[in-house]
């Protein structure tokens, strides 16, 4: 499903960094907040994942990956305008809710898949080493309380 | 300058090509198509190892493309990579080193005819001292005597078993009740140090990663850098063979590479040996056309390709509620169960005209956060929508109560007439090169033998008091196991390779990874394509001393 975001390698590092807009990076941080919320542990914005997120996007994503995720924002946006009558920011919780929910059952594939790369890229940025921008502070890791245990002694 | 041996590919069964012929004095050149990585270079990252596939190639660069559906549905697919860089897919295997049972090597005669199976060209007794060679050579750890469906072995293993979890006491007591001998799962680790590399530190994930000790060793670490060692042994990585060119009168000459920086070269050499994996290897003679063979090369009876196989592939768990269990080992970290079980190898009857089993292995669960948080919200939504929010959380923390303990079913895939490979006509690689579309359609009776055998399996978890079990592949394929397409066989009219691996249509040819398996038996095929290769090796040291490839 995420396969197109997550087989990037280093060759495919797009050089050309561009960055998400303002008005994105409010429906990005809205929906994450919901998709991992915090409550019982941490949420998502309390491990990083939108700094997570910003990274992949800018410095990882190929010039078709980036439109298709703006387009993704973009209609989240749109069912919040429409049925909420504001910004994905502006809604309670609950109607972020409805909004995440109505996307995932929506006649639209493209926003469908959408919705399954942005928990995919949720989950990466919560539980992987932080070393890659998420997980911050192992919050993560600690929710599950998961210790890593790294190999010992070298052969040279 | 000209080489005795050209060998094409780094794995398993090249290294061991390599290293049997260099400390013969033989001048051998191995030519990889990946980097070379060194075991510091490894780290147990799960985003970048497993969720950004590491070893294998991007498939929007180098694809293969997959046919499962009639009318064909293309897909670009991961099927048939198992990795590219020096040592191959023995950089990241799980290194479960199993011998076949006696009877892998005779399936046609002990079962008849079915599908497209096939005894093998020789028998287990005439492998088994390349067995012990390459247990020895790379270093196993195991308990000899310990499988009573193993064949007759002439060598015990080199290292003693790993330390295992204590959780294994309830585990050989509900096997006994069950009536099962399991025993110590074979592997490719050091149980103590061995040839220069350390012992296993019990770090906590193990099998798809890379070993940063060099503990558990690859192909590179046990067999090429020695090969390297006697000075009769060079290694070219990040070239791409594109073509094993030949002589006019129809023995194989050397190749053509593409290397790093684009341009093309040249080698030549009296021998070449082709090990680039299964699918990637018959891909490279179906490269080679030429007006001795327009098909491709040791293709004039159309059989490259042909005869594939993509390992069958079951499995399932059992959670263990840290609190609830009596076992207070759960909580121990100690990663290795190291059990395995061969009594299920044949089916009762009944079951299936062809009535083979499989093995299971069982172990702890590693610990996975992103793939297993991934597992809850892809499978605990409803219908096809994924779980989210507070819900995803909760499900997540509840895990987390548990000890999985959970087992995989190797078993075999049945070669039949509609699984095998051939040249894409369109889609190329990022070298301009024609990429393999592969169809796999797998027999019925994978699904009978892997839902029997995952039942097996629960019922053993469900012994030990398990709280809840899962279903999780059933006679489905392995996507890095695969074996076939230039079967080897006495009859050069219905197959590619005689016993020795060699071309029958190019006595200077051979091909030395999985591809010359006439069936796949039921364990990971690795340590028998080792032991395979040092015979194939043997054999190219007495022809090449009797000058007999010129």
């Amino acid at each position: 499903m995420s396969s197109c975001f997550a087989q990037l390698k280093q060759e495919d590092v797009i050089h050309k960094s561009e960055t998400l807009s303002d008005l994105r990076r409010s429906i990005l941080h809205a929906a994450i907040d919901r998709l991992m919320p915090p409550g019982i542990g941490p949420g998502a914005l309390d491990a990083g994942v939108e700094g997570y997120i910003k990274e992949l996007f800018e410095n990882r994503f190929s010039v078709k990956a980036r439109k298709r995720f703006e387009e993704g924002l973009d209609k989240l946006q749109s069912l919040a305008r429409t049925h909420h009558g504001k910004n994905l920011s502006n809604c309670s919780s609950a109607e972020q809710d409805q909004v995440l929910s109505q996307a995932q059952q929506d006649s639209d594939l493209e926003l469908r898949r959408f919705l399954k790369i942005l928990i995919t890229l949720t989950i990466e940025g919560f539980f992987s080493d932080p070393v890659h921008g998420g997980n911050r502070d192992q919050v993560g890791w600690q929710f599950i309380d998961y210790k890593p245990r790294r190999p010992q002694g070298n052969s040279r | 300058m000209k080489y005795d041996v050209l060998i094409i590919g780094s794995g398993a069964g090249g290294s061991a090509m390599a290293l049997r012929l260099s400390q013969s004095g033989v001048r051998v050149l191995v030519l990889e198509k990946g980097p070379r990585y060194r075991p510091q270079d490894y780290r147990h990252d799960e985003l970048e190892v497993v969720q950004r596939n590491f070893f294998r190639p991007n498939v929007a660069r180098e694809p293969h493309i997959l046919i499962e559906e009639d009318p064909p549905r293309p897909q670009r697919s991961l099927y048939g990579w198992s990795a590219n860089c020096v040592g191959g897919g023995t950089e990241h295997m799980g290194g479960y080193y199993y011998r076949f049972h006696p009877d892998d090597f005779r399936m046609q005669s002990r079962f008849g005819k079915y599908a497209e199976i096939a005894d093998w060209p020789y028998s287990y007794a005439e492998l088994e001292p390349y067995y012990s060679m390459a247990e020895w050579e790379t270093g196993v750890a195991g308990l000899a005597g310990a499988n009573p469906l193993e064949g007759p072995r002439s060598k015990a293993y080199p290292l003693p078993p790993l330390e295992e979890h204590p959780l294994v006491k309830t585990f050989d007591a509900a096997c006994q009740r069950c009536s099962l001998r399991p025993f110590p799962t074979p592997r490719a680790i050091n149980s103590r140090p061995h040839r220069g590399r350390p012992v296993c530190s019990y770090c906590d994930v193990c099998a798809e990663y890379g070993c940063p000790t060099g503990a558990r060793n690859s192909a590179q670490t046990s067999l090429l850098t020695r090969a390297e060692a006697t000075g009769c042994c060079e290694v070219r990585t990040r070239v791409m063979v594109r073509q094993v060119t030949l002589h006019k009168n129809g023995l194989a000459k050397g190749c053509i590479y593409i290397d790093a920086e684009g341009y093309e070269n040249e080698v030549e050499a009296s021998v070449v040996c082709v090990s680039c994996s299964a699918v990637e290897s018959a891909r490279l003679l179906l490269l080679s056309k030429s007006t001795l063979f327009p098909h491709g090369l040791a293709n004039n009876n159309g059989l490259v390709g042909k005869h594939l196989q993509f390992h069958g592939a079951s499995s399932g768990g059992g959670f263990f509620h840290f609190e609830r269990h009596p076992d207070k080992d759960l909580r121990n970290t100690h990663p290795f169960l190291g059990r395995s079980i061969m009594d299920h190898y044949f089916l009762p009857e009944g079951l299936g005209v062809l009535p083979k089993g499989g093995l299971l292995r069982f172990d702890l669960m590693a610990p996975s956060p992103i793939a297993g948080a991934l597992n809850i919200a892809k499978s605990r939504g409803e219908g096809d929508q994924w779980l989210w929010g507070a819900a995803l959380k909760e499900r997540i923390q509840h895990r987390h109560n548990y000890r999985g303990v959970g087992f995989e079913v190797f078993h075999d895939f049945i070669p039949n007439g509609d699984t095998f490979l051939e040249l894409d006509a369109e889609i190329k690689d990022h070298w301009g090169l024609p990429v393999v579309r592969i169809y796999l359609f797998p027999d019925a009776l994978q699904k009978v033998a892997g839902t029997w055998l995952v039942e097996r399996g629960l019922e053993i978890l469900q012994e030990m008091g398990a709280d809840s079990i899962t279903r999780d592949l059933i006679g489905e394929t392995s996507s890095h196991l695969f074996q076939g397409t230039c079967r080897a066989g006495k009859d050069p009219a219905n197959s590619v390779l005689n016993e020795y691996c060699q071309a029958h249509e190019v006595r200077n040819l051979f091909v030395v990874d999985g591809s010359f398996m006439p069936t796949s038996a039921g364990p990971p095929p690795t340590l028998t394509i080792l032991a395979n290769a040092l015979r194939t090796a043997d054999h190219v040291l007495t022809r090449s001393q009797a000058q007999a490839f010129g």
